[in-house]
């Protein structure tokens, strides 16, 4: 049983605390996220990941808040714990700094760049100064070093304060109101056409000289490095990033730099040094949170379930003190939509042999084939009924439109209905006998699923078929956020429709509620503004049509269709880029498995349909069927002014897989020549 | 906090001609009704109209009257404005000026302001006329193009500090939930306040505000307290006072909370916030955001119904932040 408090409220790691940074912290990397991580290393590392894959909770956890709130725990003094650490990290959201202002104004591109560099010069040093306010005032063991360390950094200016400051706190000021000074001419510049503000510092002078001059002169920090960590690079500018790297480039130690940024953030490798640019494992390395956690499925199951039962406990969710994840997935309603099940029987009204809108649709499509003369071997009406009664298996719905699905596979190709019904009735029997392997046993295994979702919708049921805390894990394809998310959707809804104290039970409606509503905010969250994300957010949907239509056809062409693969270079370049950003931005995973084409040998793409999605179109979560599809298609698909050709190419996707015709006209034969837009089977 | 009904306003007749003697009347021209009949009605020596690209409204639906268009930025806009009135010989610090901000776009809307009140201009007058309805309801669309980006309005920019704990992002949504969703996106880690317009220009506008600003992460009614407020939407005037009230609150708890203002409803809500940062908030740490579009929709509104001015008058500014600093320096001192 669980308290009526929502534990998953916090979706983001820069709303939590310093405790809650610590309480929630997971070891994803088998437990040694130091050696990932290498916080005393004095090679830069940029943490790269999707929205929501955990960048600010790896950061915050390095940052000297935290490392200051474990030092308590441990019961040492700051300085102490520093030199035990072996590093200072010094946090900085760049999202809070609104570095857009560094533009324009009748201004040249090299003066905001001038001003930009002394900016972040100065933000960086009132950070560090800050940082040694904090230490001075838990651990009065830095006050002796107070004085000559506040002597030195003025002398890295070019122009020192006119009278001596003493302690970090009259440091702090002097240096926030250079800034000020700054941001208020940047404000005014309009008005006055011009700057008054002096620059005192050059790159990298404050950035690498307070690290250096504070290892030489306080004896904890001879060993210490100082890792700038730098989140959100994704808000500046190309340009202003173009100096982040130059400073990658150019540190010196004891400095070093940890930079989170989204996976489309990184807007140049470029320098000012020479116009050099920094290569990975040569200047930085770099992880992508969630490409490891979705390349390592135990480890992410492992991850998801940890972090689930450590946000119960630590938000008091749990009235009992230790439970396990099992106990957890039993309060998810989950259920057996198998096809050895009633459920799905019940659920689509307990029809009796031979009815249900299954078999109505089925009379309906035989009725009109043999009025087309599109139905080979049917010549009457008994012909029709002996079809349908050799399909039916009374109480198993689900083997029932497998048998059908067989029907209209067979019926494509052309073959003789009522006996390959005589064959299917056949190969039912044997498998519900207990034969359990076959061409039979194989579509039942691969279409079920698909099956189970027409018998719901035919009865007007749309609601998404994933139910219990594994699917969400897996749903949620790497980003931790994103679980956080449904979770706490499912949660509200649950405690909402609760008229206990507590909740034992979460039903089935509250979580496809949630997986709904986890769709729509993820469309939202992930989409990008301008042009690229109109293209994109059409495109999207675009496929997941396509996909549904294959999900509800008569004869889909792949089943549990949720990804695509194309030649990617016969794409034009502006497809490429908005596929390129799709992905980045975790609407489409790409599939890290290649494939080749049958025809021409050659390498295709893959990308999945990111799963959080899959219940905004009814459509499966499993990685199973891809389709393959022409780039002509794939351009069609992310072209928002193409709308008549994607129309066009969607009815005749749904024609190819709807009986009678499959795609032919009524005059033609049932094997129909591929149509330009035909899906490769 | 300060109030600002100190400020004059009066309604406008729309049957009859103003008898106002104003020097220079400056529009925007949006081919709307109501904007035709503001610069039918106004009565001044000089009407000029003003051409926003943004609009991007054909050559042969522009004004046949003195136009000037502004191109650019905002900044860029509106420093070619003020030399072109120089050019004309209007000495912005004596001249008797309108603005008729109904069709104006509000980034330039707020930069006028400020840079009326840095040329030295103690007052002038800004008209704004109520539609009856808008075309679409509340589905109704004012920008057209896509968001490129969302960012601070040029001199409206406030400091920044690294000791900044908290930001707090206060919103008056619009009927345009595009703009809000760039907003709240844009600013995704501050607390949310919303302004909603009420009383609102009709009845219905005020649910039609409610139902589009929906959806956008909404909070459960039991949340709402303290961060939904409400400021008449056709006074510049009740959103500055209500900003004033809203920040001064926060200030009281924590010094060190970092502010952005994102007007996306009606332009005196923009006009009012643009007032109250000039008054209140230079060199604060409070800044004014705003999405910036690639285009908009002209003239999306039906009819007129109410036209007002607003007085603003910059010596009044001035006085009261002398008064509100007075006081609050006797408040330090008491303490």
């Amino acid at each position: 049983m669980l308290k009526k408090i929502n534990p998953f409220n916090i979706t983001k790691a820069v709303d939590l605390s310093t405790e809650e940074i610590e309480s929630l912290w997971i070891d994803v990397a088998g437990g040694d996220a130091d050696a990932v991580f290498k916080p005393t290393s004095l090679m830069p590392l940029l943490i790269l990941g999707g929205k929501g894959s955990g960048k600010t909770h790896w950061m915050r956890y390095y940052s000297f808040p935290l490392q200051l709130f474990r030092f308590h725990s441990r019961e040492v003094r700051p300085l102490e714990g520093l030199r035990e650490d072996g590093y200072i990290g010094i946090y900085v959201l760049l999202g809070g700094l609104n570095f857009e202002r560094f533009r324009g104004r009748g201004q040249s591109d090299e003066l905001w760049r001038g001003l930009f560099e002394y900016y972040f010069e100065l933000w960086l040093t009132q950070e560090i100064v800050q940082t040694l306010c904090s230490i001075k005032s838990a651990d009065s063991g830095l006050t002796k070093y107070e004085p000559s360390v506040c002597a030195e950094i003025q002398k890295l200016f070019s122009d020192p304060p006119a009278s001596s400051l003493l302690t970090f706190k009259e440091l702090l000021e002097w240096c926030a109101s250079l800034q000020q000074e700054l941001d208020y001419d940047i404000n005014n510049v309009l008005y006055s056409g011009r700057f008054t503000t002096r620059i005192r510092a050059t790159r990298g002078t404050l950035i690498f000289g307070i690290p250096k001059l504070l290892s030489e002169i306080v004896e904890e920090f001879r060993e210490l490095t100082f890792s700038y960590q730098l989140d959100e690079l994704e808000n500046i500018t190309e340009g202003q990033q173009r100096y982040v790297q130059s400073l990658i480039r150019e540190r010196k130690a004891p400095a070093t730099f940890r930079i989170g940024s989204r996976l489309y953030g990184i807007k140049t490798h470029e320098t000012y040094s020479d116009d050099e640019i920094n290569r990975e494992g040569s200047e930085f390395k770099q992880i992508v949170l969630d490409h490891r956690l979705r390349q390592n499925s135990e480890q992410w199951d492992d991850f998801a379930d940890q972090m689930v039962l450590r946000r119960l406990q630590v938000f008091g969710a749990l009235t009992e003190r230790s439970v396990s994840i099992r106990s957890i997935e039993h309060i998810f309603e989950n259920p057996d939509l198998s096809r050895d099940s009633d459920v799905v029987f019940k659920m689509i009204g307990s029809p009796p042999p031979g009815t249900g809108r299954h078999f109505d649709r089925l009379l309906k499509v035989l009725k009109e084939g043999l009025a087309q003369g599109r139905a080979p071997g049917i010549s009457s009406q008994r012909d029709i009924e002996r079809i349908a009664k050799a399909v039916e298996l009374p109480g198993h719905p689900v083997l029932e439109k497998i048998n059908m699905l067989t029907l209209y596979q067979g019926w494509y190709r052309n073959h003789s209905l009522p006996k390959l019904a005589d064959q299917i009735a056949v190969q039912a029997a044997d498998f519900t006998a207990g034969k359990s392997k076959g061409a039979y046993a194989t579509r039942v295994q691969h279409y079920s699923s698909d099956m189970v979702a027409q018998l719901l919708r035919d009865e007007g049921k749309q609601i998404p078929l994933q139910f219990g805390l594994k699917n969400f894990i897996r749903m949620a394809e790497g980003l931790p956020r994103t679980l956080v998310v449904a979770l706490r959707n499912i949660w509200d809804l649950a405690i909402y429709n609760e008229r206990e104290e507590f909740i034992d039970r979460i039903s089935k409606e509250d979580q496809a509620n949630g997986l709904l509503d986890t769709a729509e905010w993820f469309m939202q969250t992930m989409r990008k503004p301008g042009a690229d994300g109109t293209a994109i957010r059409t495109a999207i949907e675009r496929i997941a049509r396509l996909f549904e239509t294959n999900r509800f056809a008569d004869k889909p062409v792949e089943c549990s269709l949720l990804g695509f693969a194309v030649l990617e270079r016969e794409l034009t370049d502006k497809t490429q880029s908005l596929l390129q950003v799709s992905e980045q931005r975790s609407f489409l995973i790409r599939t890290t498995r290649e494939e080749i084409d049958r025809n021409s040998q050659e390498r295709l793409a893959k990308f999945q349909l990111n799963a959080t999605l899959a219940p905004k179109w009814s459509l499966p979560i499993a990685r199973r069927g891809i389709v393959k599809f022409s780039p002509g298609v794939v351009d069609i698909i992310f072209d928002p002014a193409r709308a008549g050709d994607f129309e066009d190419f969607h009815k005749s996707w749904k024609a190819k897989m709807t009986a009678p015709f499959f795609g032919g006209t009524r005059k033609q034969e049932a094997q129909t020549t591929p149509s330009l837009f035909e899906p490769d089977e | 906090m300060i109030h600002y009904d100190y400020f004059f306003r009066k309604k406008l007749s729309i049957e009859a001609a103003w008898s106002e003697d104003w020097d220079i009347l400056l529009s925007s021209w949006d081919n709307s009704a109501r904007v035709k009949k503001c610069y039918e009605l106004a009565t001044a020596k000089r009407k000029l109209w003003l051409i926003h690209p943004e609009y991007q409204i054909a050559a042969e639906d522009l004004p046949v009257e003195e136009c000037f268009t502004i191109a650019g930025d905002e900044a860029e806009g509106v420093q070619a404005l003020i030399v072109k009135l120089e050019q004309m010989g209007f000495d912005l610090k004596t001249a008797k000026l309108a603005v008729d901000i109904t069709g104006m776009l509000r980034p330039h809307i707020a930069l006028l302001t400020r840079f009326l009140q840095i040329k030295g201009c103690r007052r002038f007058d800004a008209i704004y006329a109520e539609p009856t309805s808008y075309n679409d309801r509340e589905n109704t669309k004012f920008t057209s193009g896509d968001v490129i980006e969302v960012r601070e309005i040029i001199g409206f920019e406030g400091h920044n500090r690294v000791s900044q704990d908290r930001e707090v992002l206060i919103v008056a949504p619009g009927f345009d939930d595009v703009l809000l969703r760039e907003i709240v996106s844009h600013k995704e880690r501050a607390e949310r306040i919303q302004i909603f317009g009420l009383p609102s220009l009709q009845p219905d506008m005020y649910q039609h505000n409610v139902l589009k600003a929906l959806g956008v992460d909404t909070p459960l009614p039991e949340e709402t307290s303290g961060i939904r407020r409400f400021a008449s939407a056709f006074d510049p005037f009740a959103m500055s006072t209500e900003l004033s009230s809203i920040v001064s609150g926060y200030r009281l708890r924590s010094a060190a909370t970092r502010f952005y203002l994102a007007p996306l409803g009606t332009k005196t809500q923009m006009l009012g916030a643009a007032l109250y940062y000039l008054t209140e908030c230079q060199h604060g740490m409070l800044s004014i955001l705003y999405p910036i579009s690639s285009s908009h929709i002209p003239g999306p509104s039906v009819g007129i119904s109410r036209a007002w001015l607003f007085k603003i008058d910059f010596d009044l500014c001035d006085s009261l932040e002398r008064r509100s600093k007075a006081l609050h320096d006797d408040q330090e001192i008491a303490k």
